[in-house]
């Protein structure tokens, strides 16, 4: 069930309460009701897909438990190996398998040796990229001897299917979460308030950013070669709002359900369009992701460690990677690629560990005219690689981007593109929205304090009647991400 | 907890009273029309006029005005028939909420687009009822329609021609009593809003009844495995494929066709259909709001001028067959 539904507004009024009614019993009983939400919450879109949670779960809390510290190394390794096989298989069979054959076939037909593949009719179950990465990180945690195993199966498979987390991320480590579920929670009205507030922000970028730019940006993606170069600029910086809305909307509904139910997960979004250089960009943007690929994969690859030659083709790897886990088409790879491409200049000139701080708050409120540059530049470059990610396919990317290129026509659209309503208010509510968060990140106001005063109530009033009056319950659209 | 729960109330209370303001001071809550008892049959209040709204944004506004006969339309049936449509051609279109037309202005339906198109030359009652199927058709065709217009047009769906059950022909008396009922709840704008704005109660009772019928079908098969555990049966059966209406369909009259669309109607190459349907095809697109599946203007034309066509196709097969009348004269 979406978070933006009927179903999950009646169904998350009864998790909340009857969990907070199981408090005086124990955190073990809290654990089994949230298990059990879990696989009901996950089962709704198809019960077959709890098999495949089932048997992950089973498969990872058996191996921790192996993974001895007393055992041989290569014992240890064989156990590992038995882990990332089965998630890494799971999702390769699921996710992978049709894009596989369909390249083998297709390479062996370029060589003038055509064959046939079988291609299978999967669906592809979701949320198997995000819990297949979140059980991996467990056991390799185990291995390296950075967390203990538990015995306790519950919290285990609650910490897996944990369902405010469960289909789009943020992907978390078991040394934050697993601790969570062991121990006793007891309820905050600060933490719930909090919680509501990311709730209804989440919420917020989802129904009034993100599914309200979405038709545009479908229709000038799929007929761009009939609209001129400024209505293409435009469907590609819909775009970049429209996936950083859905996919940070989603990641802040998760935090603020958690903290309803008395838990912490990690920050996934940390306003990425301010970001001043890529470095900075990927220091905020899907950070669950990123740092999950920079703890198990690019540091095991030797990192940065081994000199620039070996650190480059690592970065090289580790943006492919990330590009792919997203999905199986070539259009991912090449995004991620163009993402490594950006990035390595500033990794060389060794300007990407530049602006760890958050931009700084200015006099006057703007930011400093080198900082709007560098933003601006870093936006520009980020919403052209978006152009792939979005696309269908690499040529079709390749189009879009040579008719953007092409300066053809006039700008005179922009206002209403596609003949259909005009996009003023979808306009208005971006520029409203984008600079709610520059205040907050500058720190001239803080967008999730919540205090009992009129305005704080007023602001979430507000927020909710901006919410209901962009729903258009008949086309519900789900989460980008759910796809991957 | 209680602290919790009283910061919630409070912002609940306070996002209510701005709302009910706000909707009030933009006028963007929907309003039913009112409804009335005419003959028995579950019609609307002759004389109401007004704007009817829809959308969450109140995105559609569209003039609507009741005739004397519970219809919208700005035409008086009764006076056109009996001035005998001054000679026009006399058309009579029967439809579900698409025909009754509230979401584009009344001044510009179906029927007067139609009008325009052929300079004049006919005349066009609209009949449409929302909710309205083939069974209702079929009363109202007997009871009103046969024998007082050249032409019948009916505008057939996937769910009008399979329904055995009328939704207002005949229901006048069963339906009127519960919508004086509903009125007190209609004075709050924040409630119009929800249910007609947002249809938030006829869609959610509508999946409601979709869940639930799948529930009952699906422990009416396993009750039936229960009784006979011995008996083999076939699990995952399809439920039955929907039979179109044939009684009702073979009440009407041979100037009768039906109008449709591919998308919305699968039983076009029925036996019963293939031979009198009229396919209107979607020229002028988009046809409908996106967020709402009726048609909006271009959708309204489509039909229109599908109906034009298929006029001008029977005008001239009208024609050709004159010639040889008075040949063998």
């Amino acid at each position: 069930m979406l978070f933006n539904s009927i179903d999950f507004a009646l169904f998350l009024p009864v998790v909340f309460a009857v969990y907070w009614l199981l408090q005086r019993i124990g955190p073990r009983t809290q654990n089994i009701w949230i298990l059990f939400a879990s696989y009901v919450f996950y089962g709704w879109w198809d019960w077959r897909f709890l098999l495949l949670i089932f048997f992950s779960t089973g498969i990872d809390y058996v191996v921790g438990l192996r993974i001895k510290p007393d055992l041989p190394l290569a014992q240890r390794k064989r156990w590992l190996w038995l882990s990332v096989a089965a998630n890494l298989g799971m999702l390769g069979f699921f996710k992978y398998f049709n894009f596989f054959a369909g390249n083998f076939v297709a390479a062996f037909t370029f060589f003038g040796a055509p064959i046939h593949a079988p291609s299978l009719n999967v669906i592809l179950p979701v949320g198997i990229s995000f819990y297949t990465f979140q059980t991996m990180s467990y056991t390799i945690d185990i291995y390296r001897g950075k967390l203990v195993p538990t015995r306790d199966f519950i919290a285990f498979a609650a910490f897996v299917s944990f369902f405010p987390q469960l289909v789009a991320g943020p992907i978390e480590r078991a040394s934050n979460l697993l601790p969570q579920m062991l121990k006793k929670r007891v309820f905050s009205r600060d933490q719930a308030l909090q919680g509501t507030r990311f709730l209804l922000w989440g919420l917020f970028r989802k129904i009034v950013i993100a599914d309200a730019v979405a038709p545009a940006v479908d229709i000038i993606f799929a007929n761009h070669a009939d609209y001129s170069s400024a209505v293409l600029l435009l469907g590609a910086v819909l775009f970049s709002f429209q996936v950083y809305a859905d996919f940070s909307g989603y990641s802040l509904m998760a935090r603020g359900i958690s903290k309803l139910l008395g838990f912490e997960l990690m920050v996934n979004f940390n306003f990425p369009y301010f970001s001043r250089n890529f470095g900075e960009f990927w220091r905020r943007w899907h950070i669950s992701l990123t740092t999950w690929i920079r703890d198990y994969l690019y540091i095991p690859l030797g990192g940065s460690r081994e000199g620039k030659p070996k650190a480059i083709r690592n970065i090289f790897i580790i943006f492919l990677a990330s590009g792919f886990w997203h999905g199986a088409n070539w259009t991912y790879v090449v995004w991620g690629g163009i993402h490594a491409i950006l990035f390595i200049p500033s990794y060389i000139r060794g300007t990407n560990r530049k602006n760890l701080d958050p931009l700084p708050k200015t006099r006057f409120v703007l930011p400093t005219l080198m900082d709007s540059w560098h933003i601006l530049r870093t936006f520009f470059l980020v919403t052209l690689a978006s152009v792939v990610f979005r696309s269908e396919s690499v040529s079709h990317a390749y189009a879009f981007i040579t008719e953007l290129f092409s300066f053809r026509g006039s700008g005179l659209a922009l206002v209403n593109p596609y003949d259909h309503q005009s996009l003023t208010q979808e306009y208005l509510f971006i520029v409203v929205f984008m600079i709610l968060e520059y205040l907050h990140t500058t720190r001239w106001i803080n967008l999730f304090q919540v205090r009992n005063t009129f305005l704080s109530h007023l602001f979430d009033a507000l927020l909710i009647i901006s919410i209901i009056v962009s729903t258009h319950l008949d086309s519900q659209l789900s989460f980008i991400y759910f796809q991957f | 907890m209680q602290g919790f729960f009283r910061h919630i109330f409070t912002t609940v209370l306070l996002f209510a009273l701005l709302f009910e303001g706000t909707l009030r001071i933009t006028g963007i809550a929907g309003h039913k029309i009112p409804a009335a008892n005419i003959d028995g049959n579950f019609l609307l209040q002759p004389g109401a006029e007004g704007v009817w709204i829809a959308g969450a944004k109140g995105e559609i506004q569209a003039k609507y005005s009741i005739n004397p006969q519970g219809y919208n339309s700005i035409r008086n049936f009764e006076q056109d028939l009996a001035n005998d449509f001054n000679g026009k051609v006399s058309i009579a279109l029967l439809g579900n909420s698409y025909i009754e037309g509230y979401h584009n202005d009344v001044e510009e339906s179906i029927g007067r687009l139609l009008e325009s198109y052929t300079n004049d030359s006919v005349v066009v009652h609209q009949y449409g009822r929302m909710s309205a199927n083939i069974a209702d058709y079929a009363l109202l065709y007997q009871q009103h329609i046969r024998g007082k217009y050249d032409y019948v047009y009916v505008l057939a769906m996937n769910q009008t021609v399979t329904q055995t059950t009328p939704r207002y022909m005949d229901q006048g008396q069963i339906k009127f009593n519960t919508e004086e009922q509903e009125k007190c709840y209609d004075r709050i704008h924040l409630v119009r809003y929800f249910r007609y704005n947002l249809k938030l109660v006829v869609k959610y009772k509508k999946e409601w009844e979709k869940r639930m019928t799948r529930f009952n079908n699906k422990w009416k098969r396993s009750s039936i495995h229960s009784q006979n555990p011995l008996k083999k049966t076939k699990t995952g059966k399809k439920p039955p494929k929907r039979k179109i209406h044939r009684e009702a369909i073979e009440t009407f009259g041979e100037e009768t066709f039906f109008l449709f669309e591919k998308q919305r109607m699968r039983y076009s190459n029925h036996p019963l259909l293939k031979d009198r349907c009229v396919e209107i095809f979607p020229v002028l697109l988009p046809d409908d709001f996106g967020f709402d599946g009726h048609w909006n203007m271009n959708g309204q034309k489509n039909c229109a001028r599908a109906m034009k066509n298929h006029l001008d196709v029977l005008r001239k097969a009208q024609t050709t067959t004159s010639p040889e009348d008075s040949a063998s004269e």
